[in-house]
């Protein structure tokens, strides 16, 4: 499967886990599930959930939409643009 | 015990912090972001710990003792799923743009994206006065916990110094290095001391079955939603934890990494660090219940602290004391450098003084600062005491709306600065409307509906952003190749 393929099915995934948060049918519900209540333990497994799909797209589609492909650690001295006009100059460059 | 165990803590962040000194470079670059060197695991740590405050750990479990677990869905998971995604979208980009063109501040950023002093000006005026707010959470959180952990022998205010002086020492020291290696110390405290203190008092209960079922039978609202939160308030609240894209100081954290792979830990075990933390929070908060059924208010912010000295030995409770400290203290150190960088880079530096100061005298100026604010600061705390989870709330309100402009500097080429100002200004003044008119309202909700003021701010603030960048002429092609030229590599 291609990046494009795993980012368009991992943003899926996020919005579903977005959906996912707003647990409706367990709102009025105290049953204890492993000792804590019902609402509570759901959330717990949402954030392993959260942490699960995030783990694939660092995986399979790294790098972000806009982050060029080569890191920029070589980047500075070979760009071809003015120095920035807010201070920050390069003591190391 | 408690007492010095408390002080072991301190004396050791200080050494920590004397130590990270002896790394630094003597550039303003690495007072300020720490020549940009940062592996994964320690910027794990700085970027939860920075987040982190006050209001996770008491903040949480005071509204939990108030409003039951709900609290965790709201701004736990939340958090949980959305602050990860700002790193990987956002945090990403600004680190690559950052080690490209040498950026130490949000408000450079934004000063040469949409070619505007004033622009940068006015950001600097809005996201230092959003700040305050936050810096008193960490202020009034430090002295609440010091003061109920020593039984009142550190008073509130003497509380809230001794932080003030603690976090002055390593940070006007070592600068970003010295922050960086005191949270990182702190945030591990955080993460393995939380969790210890909630299993040995859940023990001393009788186990968790036990002790929820006795919350159950006496106070049944605690354990559900129910009434206490709205369907549409836990929809909206997932707004909220967007704040983290425009936090000065999270903004600084993402340009202190090695490289734009080391976000890759941050963003999968962000999720779990959250659960860590605040799931013994909100549960300390709601077993508080069965020890102290009735406290008023204002006592419900030093709730975890009461629990645990109630059925901790006297190490726990000091340890605990450590953890409690870490997490107002490693965002507040984050809090008070930002201000800081911002006012040397923003101000000092860039009106006039550019070609004139010595890098030495930069990193001085820096110093200067870090002393300035933290006295304003603390002396803000000693005339205002709020609640930490109100507080805090409002406060990511305000950085929430922002987000709008920093998605679209970095993603809509066709933005433009009249609409970034133009959205900046609703949103201060729409924000300042509703802190004045709502304060009081004991739900955060706009009119009782449920919906949170964020939606109604960061809808303004999309509206203006984008209708008012329509009308008017966006930045010229030099400056977006700068911005946008990468667009498309990353395939």
């Amino acid at each position: 499967m291609t990046r494009r393929r795993w980012a368009t099915l991992l943003y899926a995934a996020l919005a579903a886990l977005y959906l996912l948060h707003n647990d409706l049918w367990l709102w009025n519900d105290s049953r204890l599930w492993l000792g804590l209540p019902a609402g509570l333990i759901y959330h717990i497994g949402f954030c392993i959930a959260a942490s699960a799909v995030l783990g694939l797209m660092v995986v399979y589609a790294w790098p972000p939409g806009g982050l060029p492909a080569a890191p920029a650690e070589a980047g500075r001295a070979t760009l071809p643009v003015p120095p920035p006009r807010g201070g920050g100059e390069r003591e190391h460059g | 015990m408690t007492v010095g165990i408390i002080c072991a803590y301190f004396i050791a962040v200080l050494v920590i912090g004397g130590f990270s000194h002896r790394l630094f470079q003597r550039t303003s670059e690495d007072y300020f972001v720490a020549s940009r060197s940062l592996g994964p695991a320690l910027l794990l740590l700085n970027l939860f710990g920075a987040n982190m405050t006050a209001f996770a750990v008491l903040g949480a479990s005071g509204e939990a003792y108030t409003s039951g677990i709900g609290v965790f869905a709201l701004m736990g998971s939340s958090s949980a799923l959305v602050i990860p995604l700002v790193f990987y979208f956002v945090g990403t980009r600004v680190w690559e743009l950052g080690k490209r063109r040498g950026y130490l501040s949000p408000v450079q950023f934004f000063r040469e994206r949409y070619e505007s002093d004033g622009l940068g000006l006015l950001l600097f005026v809005v996201l230092n006065a959003l700040l305050v707010p936050y810096l008193l959470i960490g202020l009034a959180g430090g002295g609440i916990a010091l003061a109920q952990l020593t039984g009142g022998a550190v008073p509130k205010w003497a509380g809230s110094l001794i932080i003030v002086a603690v976090v002055l020492a390593y940070v006007a020291y070592g600068g970003m290095r010295g922050a960086i290696w005191v949270n990182g110390f702190q945030a591990l405290l955080l993460l393995l001391l939380g969790g210890v203190a909630c299993w040995v008092i859940v023990h001393q209960l009788g186990g968790l079955e036990s002790a929820m079922s006795r919350v159950g039978a006496t106070h049944p609202e605690l354990l559900v939603r129910g009434t206490k939160i709205r369907p549409l308030q836990l929809l909206t609240y997932t707004f909220i934890p967007l704040s983290v894209g425009m936090f000065p100081h999270i903004f600084l954290q993402w340009l202190t990494a090695r490289s734009a792979r080391a976000f890759r830990l941050p963003v999968v075990i962000y999720p779990l660090c959250i659960a860590i933390v605040w799931v013994p929070s909100v549960v300390l908060g709601v077993l508080a219940r069965l020890d102290f059924p009735h406290l008023p208010p204002g006592a419900a912010n030093s709730v975890v602290v009461r629990i645990v000295e109630h059925h901790a030995p006297g190490v726990l409770v000091g340890l605990l004391a450590a953890a409690l400290l870490s997490a107002i203290m490693n965002s507040f150190d984050h809090q008070v450098l930002a201000v800081s960088t911002m006012f040397t880079q923003d101000i000092v530096v860039h009106y006039g003084f550019r070609d004139r100061m010595s890098e030495r005298a930069r990193v001085w100026v820096g110093r200067g600062f870090v002393v300035g604010i933290l006295l304003a600061a603390y002396l803000l705390s000693l005339i205002f005491d709020p609640s930490l989870f109100k507080l805090g709330v409002w406060c990511f309100t305000g950085f929430a709306a922002l987000f709008p402009l920093v998605v679209a500097a970095l993603f809509w080429p066709r933005s433009t600065k009249q609409g970034i100002a133009t959205a900046t200004l609703c949103v201060s003044a729409l924000w300042s409307w509703l802190v004045v008119s709502q304060w009081r309202s004991p739900d955060y909700t706009l009119g009782g509906t449920g919906i949170l003021p964020v939606a109604l701010v960061l809808a303004v603030s999309v509206v203006a952003l984008v209708v008012v960048s329509l009308l008017t002429r966006p930045p010229g092609a030099a400056t977006l190749a700068i911005f946008f030229s990468h667009d498309g590599e990353a395939e």
